[in-house]
């Protein structure tokens, strides 16, 4: 995959595990100089071996819990100072359901935790995105690729209603930005294969999955993801912008 | 410089339009092997509708035969030289099939927005019947292109180009979109309405 993107720099967020993790690996093999932030540095600092044990460009792990007031803000400026300007922004922190809530969300789910999936999962995304987006106007190039989820809640989730904000929110900064060099896009992923697929689904489940809602018919990987990030991420798609794009195997069902 | 990993591959591109013939040049540069006829094995079939950018309003007492007419150009031609091809192309197995459409958000009185709205429903429920041999079905929403009217509202600020189109359809034919499946991409400049 030849993008020219050799000496672009990124910010991935949720990189420690999952889809955030396949992103900065891919990024990482086509030549980005990526930051890769999350909670927990064994796990950013393995990423980082790995990356360049295969020949990647060698990723600075920053430690960020997002949960934390200020959060967004001091990673964007840590970035900025470890990288000297942000090319590449992928928003990847988000989660389907806190580990500790229940499989199924109640209605009366305490509202101090339905703040806290929104703050993850939408507000973080924005702070994010607004702290870095001077810096790429005036560079006349940006891409911010937010990492969602299908618009089909199945049933009452946390996720679903912040996930959809995004989509909405991004759609609408996309023109104002559209004339910059700027693109946003969504990205929905189904089900990848992520330490939170398989803690939140046992083995039937997804096995049902991949026979009965997956035309593909199989669990997607975080590579996949990836791939679609640096196209994205490239002067190719630069047409491409207020978009919300599925890698998920033909799961979603809406056909439009 | 090919680098998309397609040699050896095959493809047919349905259209005679400046579109078709960037996409052709674009997967020629990837050494893929252009089909000249539908009859041939192929991995990849990528369709471009003979009308891509009309923006003149229809009469509401358009004529079944004109109606039926465009309904045949946009939507059945390709339907029925899909339903021909796919054996082939799971024949072979991980094939492509990658459909260019027009905007379906009408904004104004025209039979190709049911076209595609028709080709977008139809396209998903292949997917539903095939698939478990790497398949894939996309479709790739166009923007307007030069000569529009709606060319002033890209927020972008210019007009659709064939090679912004031709870009997406060599990811899309490459191993690295395969799990991309059922989805309809909009290369607009941001022009759509609605995030989808």
């Amino acid at each position: 995959m030849n993008l020219n993107l050799k000496g672009k720099r990124a910010l991935v967020t949720g990189a420690s595990n999952g889809i955030g993790n396949g992103v900065a690996k891919v990024l990482a093999s086509l030549g980005v100089k990526c930051v890769i932030a999350a909670r927990r540095i064994a796990l950013l600092e393995k990423l980082a071996d790995e990356i360049s044990m295969t020949g990647g460009v060698l990723p600075v792990p920053i430690i960020t819990d997002l949960f934390d007031v200020g959060a967004a803000d001091k990673l964007a400026s840590q970035a900025m100072e470890v990288l000297g300007g942000i090319d590449i922004l992928v928003n990847s922190a988000g989660r389907s359901k806190a580990p500790s809530a229940p499989r199924n969300t109640p209605f009366n789910h305490p509202s101090q935790f339905w703040e806290k999936e929104l703050h993850l999962n939408y507000v973080v995304i924005r702070e994010l995105t607004f702290a870095l987006l001077p810096q790429m106007q005036e560079q006349k190039y940006g891409r911010i690729i937010n990492i969602t989820g299908k618009s089909e809640p199945e049933k009452l989730g946390t996720a679903n209603p912040p996930k959809a904000a995004v989509h909405a929110w991004s759609k609408g900064l996309s023109r104002l930005i559209a004339q910059d060099g700027i693109t946003i896009n969504a990205i929905s992923p189904g089900k990848i294969l992520s330490e939170q697929i398989l803690r939140n689904y046992s083995l039937e489940e997804r096995r049902k999955y991949e026979s009965k809602d997956i035309p593909l018919g199989y669990l997607g990987s975080p590579e996949d993801v990836g791939h679609l990030v640096a196209f994205l991420s490239s002067a190719n798609a630069e047409y491409i912008t207020g978009a919300v794009i599925p890698v998920d195997g033909g799961f979603r069902k809406f056909a439009f | 410089m090919a680098s998309w990993q397609l040699h050896g591959k095959r493809a047919f591109v349905f259209g005679n339009c400046v579109v078709s013939a960037a996409i052709k040049e674009a997967l020629t540069a990837e050494n893929v092997t252009i089909c000249s006829s539908c009859d041939d094995y192929m991995d990849i079939l990528v369709t471009v509708p003979a009308k891509i950018n009309s923006h003149y309003q229809h009469e509401i007492k358009i004529s079944d035969e004109e109606w039926q007419d465009t309904m045949n150009t946009l939507f059945e031609e390709t339907r029925k030289l899909t339903h021909k091809i796919l054996p082939k192309i799971q024949a072979r197995g991980n094939g492509r099939v990658i459909h260019v459409i027009g905007s379906h958000e009408p904004f104004t009185f025209n039979v190709e927005f049911t076209a595609w709205g028709a080709l977008a429903a139809w396209s998903k429920s292949l997917t539903r019947a095939i698939g478990k041999d790497g398949t894939t079905i996309n479709l790739i929403q166009a923007g307007v292109f030069k000569g529009h009217p709606n060319e002033k509202h890209v927020p972008i600020g210019r007009p659709c180009q064939a090679s912004d189109i031709a870009n997406l359809v060599v990811f899309l034919s490459s191993k690295y979109s395969k799990y991309i499946n059922g989805a309809i991409i909009p290369v607009d400049g941001g022009l759509s309405r609605y995030q989808h």
